[in-house]
């Protein structure tokens, strides 16, 4: 199994944000969590980022349960892209080491070949402070970009494509496509449409996880 | 210029008060030394003082001293009004900017204008300006005076201190270079910091620590390679300019000297312009002093001016130019 999930609670202080989640997901399966405004979806996205320590219940995520195993082992890309104010460069590889080819790959694979090679400096073009020399477009891809590069097992998706209008999103998510190939993908989300193709749908209501029904 | 006057346009009232209890304790102060002058001639001349000059330079004493006090009050209540107007001014600013103008911007870049400009704009508002005020116009009243007193002796040994007062000034504006360059140091090291935690997710996400740490450590090493630049070079100018401080007391000592031996100044004269040379050589050999203070007090003011009036001029066209951290 690639995620297990037993158990789960989680609040803030007096809310109660999950309740006794349970979730068991195949290797390269592809689970869409469909929730509102507040529902905990992305509460249960950081517990299996590794970003929130689990206090009650069991999380394991590809063969690891400490936080910090668990961190290695996922790629996430968010609603903002949370890009640092540095090169293109240097948001994909994070300061690892990294060849030129690896990087050039990821960036195809983000479809921002085109656009990076239009650029006068190229990858090591900045990005500006919060992504503010670039489109939203463009910096979600590069987030996209740096998710691919990192190669982990299993990718997390909170509504990438939640800020950007509808043609920048389409394109956003034929990105994805190469991102998510192959991999164990959980994607919270309110916008059905964004899963319809996958493999099962959960639906997160009242800090509980349910199956949709169809 | 422009921006002090904007500062302090809606405590016009207020700030003239003050200006004029300098005025006045200014003049008042000129007027005991000149009978402290004729007190020390009489003793000189083997009289003593005698009871209505006395009576009057306790008059003198007890309303200085009293202009003095209204001149704090005034001004300290001045300054934290003007200050108060200024921060009420970019806080509304702040709230009616648009959503997309402030997604764009650093946090700790925004808290930096409205803590640390700000407290430092209030602190020399509060400490200095007003008190620059008064060493301006204590300068030029008691320069008049000493003028009016014995024309020669005042230009003779203020002749050298104008010298002096070049050279302060190119090391004013040498020191606030250094205090720019520090300044934006500690901005871009702010930036940083700021960003640092508002990606924190995503630093440890991605394990980035190596790459933000080491773009910290640039940046900290650059503002403290700025910082110690801008205290050796003020240090060294300042020694320089202590150094040449004591010129003028020298000269007041030597030609003053040789001119009551020649009969042409007395000695309550002489003390009188030992007593006051400090308020006109003193202010122009540490101008570097003032005009690296005011200086920095300007920049910070127009920091926050510009924060207020570029307000709806922000620009949402993305290119690949800008600064990075």
């Amino acid at each position: 199994m690639s995620i297990v999930l037993r158990e789960i609670r989680f609040s803030y202080g007096e809310k109660k944000i999950l309740d006794r989640i349970s979730l068991t997901v195949r290797e390269k399966e592809h689970i869409g969590i469909l929730g509102g405004s507040g529902s905990g979806k992305s509460t249960l996205l950081k517990i299996l980022a590794g970003l929130y320590p689990v206090k009650e219940g069991y999380c394991e995520v590809a063969g690891e349960h400490a936080p910090e195993g668990i961190r290695k082992r996922v790629a996430v890309v968010m609603q903002t892209p949370g890009l640092f104010p540095l090169s293109i460069r240097e948001n994909i590889t994070c300061g690892h080491s990294m060849t030129e080819e690896k990087v050039w790959e990821a960036v195809r694979a983000a479809q921002l070949e085109e656009w990076v090679r239009g650029l006068t400096d190229g990858l090591d073009s900045l990005v500006g402070e919060r992504g503010g020399n670039i489109s939203g477009g463009q910096a979600q891809r590069i987030a996209i970009a740096r998710a691919i590069a990192k190669d982990a097992p299993v990718v997390l998706l909170d509504e990438p494509t939640s800020a950007l209008d509808g043609e920048t999103a389409d394109a956003l998510l034929r990105a994805m496509e190469r991102l998510t190939e192959g991999k164990t993908v959980i994607h919270v989300t309110h916008r059905e449409e964004t899963i319809q193709n996958y493999d099962r749908i959960l639906v997160l209501k009242g800090g509980k996880l349910f199956e949709k029904e169809s | 210029m422009k921006r002090i006057f904007k500062l302090f346009q809606k405590r016009k009232g207020i700030v003239l008060l003050t200006m004029f209890c300098c005025v006045g304790s200014v003049v008042i102060t000129l007027l005991w030394n000149k009978d402290l002058a004729v007190m020390i001639d009489g003793v000189q001349g083997g009289m003593g003082p005698d009871r209505e000059r006395v009576a009057w330079c306790v008059v003198y004493l007890i309303l200085a001293a009293l202009l003095q006090g209204a001149m704090q009050f005034f001004s300290a209540y001045a300054g934290e009004y003007a200050v108060h107007d200024l921060r009420m001014e970019l806080a509304r600013v702040t709230m009616g900017r648009e959503y997309a103008s402030v997604a764009k911007e650093n946090s700790a870049e925004l808290v930096s204008v409205q803590q640390n400009e700000m407290e430092e704009i209030n602190r020399y508002v509060s400490d200095n300006l007003f008190t620059l005020c008064t060493t301006v116009i204590n300068f030029v009243f008691t320069l008049l005076f000493l003028l009016t007193q014995n024309a020669k002796l005042t230009l003779l040994y203020l002749l050298p201190v104008a010298g002096m007062a070049v050279y302060t000034t190119l090391s004013g504006k040498v020191i606030y270079r250094y205090t720019k360059r520090e300044q934006e140091q500690q901005k871009k090291m702010n930036g940083v910091a700021g960003t640092l935690l508002s990606l924190f997710p995503v630093v440890r996400l991605y394990e980035a620590e190596l790459l933000l740490e080491e773009r910290y450590t640039e940046r900290i090493d650059g503002w403290k390679n700025a910082v110690v630049t801008q205290e050796k070079t003020k240090a060294k100018l300042m020694s320089i300019s202590g150094m040449l401080s004591c010129i003028p007391l020298v000269l007041l000592m030597l030609v003053g000297g040789r001119m009551i031996l020649k009969g042409m100044l007395s000695i309550g004269m002489l003390y009188v312009f030992i007593n006051l040379s400090g308020n006109v050589s003193g202010v122009m050999i540490n101008i570097s002093v003032h005009l690296a203070n005011f200086r920095r007090f300007c920049g910070n003011l127009e920091r926050v001016w510009e924060g207020i009036e570029t307000e709806g001029e922000q620009e949402h066209e993305y290119r690949i130019t800008g600064d990075s951290f």
